[in-house]
């Protein structure tokens, strides 16, 4: 484990790494639980979801607004906020911790005083948060392989790996952006700080511009449009999309290797 | 000609119009053992983190092995030991996971030679480096920097914090470095240790070099300070007529001076004088160190 900077990163987090599976875990069982009493009574909920306001119904749902099927279940319990939220949370902290957490705890100095390039650090640690991300993602995707059946909410394999990998890809995008702030500034606060604020843009975004024809096309300026905007629970995986999500993951890695390469670390 | 494993020339760091250093211009010669000395603040940590590649200079180049820090980077870092002043180890890996992990980013440490290093300094290596005191965290630091018997060794307050018998280890380890051609700079503010360790000394001072010479050249130029009492009226002409006396002060029957340079031609005007008291001072480096930091002009 100790044996390169990704491996020491994944060290640290083994605990943590861990505890956000078993969560992730519990959770995605206590949400599939529930889904066979929500289908006996399909048409009061139906009936509630139909009144919500347009605007409100695509924050929560996205496009598939039959919450009581197992496809919209799953994606308006889960994948439309929850998940998606949740793996920011996860990559936030990680990736704005990742390089500005050790120029915090004045570690960096001592890191950086092996023969190592400040380059590689900074891949190895995004290196490092892809590879918890995995874990995480693939948790979420066990879980769900494991429960959805006992429960009724029967998708698919296919279908579970597609969303997962999209919200994998997703989660990278948000990651190398908080990764890249923090190398940038060194402040912990501030790369997580911007990178949330972001994101929340991002939902903002998304769940208005669809409201109207004429603004439409602003959610493609969302990166969650190239999460959920394909529907990959119903339709598999979008290479365009995840195409676009990982460009802008290499664009936030190169602009943070740059910044990072050209400043002065912080005492 | 083999390069200097340490030269700075014309060497600025200025944080946004804040001056750090300005205009350092010093060389550490290959097997040499060199004090940087000054006060907090004066720019010794700016010096060391240029040289190790943490600050981009703003103006002026530093040199280790002859290689430009800003070009070298990683490669010169293999060659290099370091220890920042303060020292900030990964708190919860212990020390042998910490051992691991820069042993293998280093690549080539000779585990047995690093396990007498942790034999010498009497670390704990099983115990997490958050559980450790601000001294033996030091020694730790200190396994890190000499574990792959670096060419270089940049030491940053080395010996804050450490007892008596493990700074006795630490200077035997320094000199064992030179003993085998290669090279220690060692920042300080305790003046009798870089007495004790080193061939040569640096003081920088409000972000300059002062001077870098011999410790005995230094201590030569010390001044010391003179206490003698007559039995009779003071000769204050004549003392003062002596090449390197200064600040003399008379009361009563009492002198008092400083004195910078061989102290003979003093002795053998008090000779021919009732002394009844004499009272010099050797000159230690501190004295030195005072000398030049004492008068903004004495550089």
């Amino acid at each position: 484990m100790l044996r390169s900077v990704r491996g020491a990163a994944l060290f640290e987090h083994r605990r943590g790494l861990l505890g956000w599976s078993i969560g992730i875990a519990a959770f995605v069982l206590l949400s599939l639980a529930f889904y066979p009493s929500i289908r006996e009574n399909a048409t009061q909920f139906q009936a509630v979801i139909d009144q919500m306001p347009a605007a409100l119904r695509s924050v929560f749902l996205g496009e598939v607004t039959d919450i009581t099927s197992p496809v919209g279940y799953l994606n308006g319990r889960l994948f439309a906020s929850t998940m998606p939220v949740l793996v920011l949370v996860f990559v936030i902290g990680w990736g704005s911790r990742a390089v500005a957490g050790e120029e915090e705890a004045h570690t960096l100095d001592l890191l950086l005083s092996m023969p190592v390039t400040r380059r590689r650090v900074f891949l190895e640690k995004f290196a490092a948060l892809a590879a918890g991300l995995g874990v995480v993602c693939l948790a979420t995707w066990a879980s769900l392989a494991i429960f959805d059946i006992p429960f009724g909410v029967d998708v698919g394999l296919g279908a579970l790996a597609a969303v997962t990998v999209h919200l994998f890809v997703f989660g990278l995008v948000f990651g190398a952006i908080g990764l890249a702030l923090g190398a940038a500034s060194g402040r912990r606060g501030v790369a997580a700080g911007i990178t949330s604020g972001v994101a929340a843009l991002a939902f903002i975004l998304s769940s208005i511009a669809p409201l109207s024809p004429d603004t439409r096309w602003l959610q493609t300026l969302s990166p969650l449009y190239y999460y959920a905007g394909s529907t990959p629970l119903l339709h598999g995986v979008d290479p365009l999309h995840i195409g676009v999500l990982a460009l802008l993951t290499v664009a936030a890695l190169a602009g943070g290797t740059w910044a990072f390469d050209h400043r002065d670390l912080r005492a | 000609m083999v390069s200097p494993a340490i030269a700075t020339e014309h060497l600025t760091k200025r944080y946004g119009g804040v001056r750090g250093i300005e205009d350092v211009t010093f060389e550490v010669g290959t097997g040499q053992v060199v004090g940087f000395l000054g006060p907090n603040g004066a720019g010794k940590t700016t010096t060391i983190r240029t040289l190790m590649g943490f600050l981009r200079p703003t103006s002026g180049v530093a040199r280790l092995f002859g290689v430009d820090v800003a070009a070298g980077g990683a490669a010169l870092r293999r060659r290099t030991g370091f220890l920042a002043g303060d020292v900030s180890l990964y708190p919860r890996f212990t020390g042998e996971e910490l051992f691991t992990y820069l042993g293998s980013l280093r690549g080539g440490v000779d585990v047995a030679f690093r396990d007498a290093l942790v034999e010498r300094l009497q670390v704990d290596p099983s115990r997490r480096i958050e559980d450790l005191s601000h001294g033996n965290q030091q020694k730790i630091g200190l396994v890190q920097a000499f574990m792959h018997r670096p060419e270089l060794v940049i030491l940053d307050e080395p010996t804050q914090g450490l007892d008596p018998l493990v700074q006795q280890t630490f200077h035997e380890l320094v000199d064992e470095t030179r003993g085998d051609g290669r090279t220690v700079l060692i920042s300080s503010h305790v003046l009798s240790e870089v007495e004790r360790l080193c061939d040569e000394v640096g003081i920088i001072r409000d972000g300059r070099i002062v001077v870098v010479e011999g410790i005995e050249d230094l201590r030569a130029r010390a001044f010391r300070r003179v206490h003698v009492r007559f039995a009779a009226e003071v000769p204050a002409e004549a003392l003062r007529a002596i090449e390197g006396v200064g600040d003399l002060v008379v009361d009563g029957t009492d002198a008092r001076c400083t004195m910078v340079g061989p102290i003979d031609p003093l002795v053998k005007l008090l000779a021919a004088h009732h002394v009844l008291d004499l009272v010099t001072e050797r000159p230690s480096l501190e004295e030195a160190f005072l000398t030049y930091y004492g008068s903004p002009d004495a550089a």
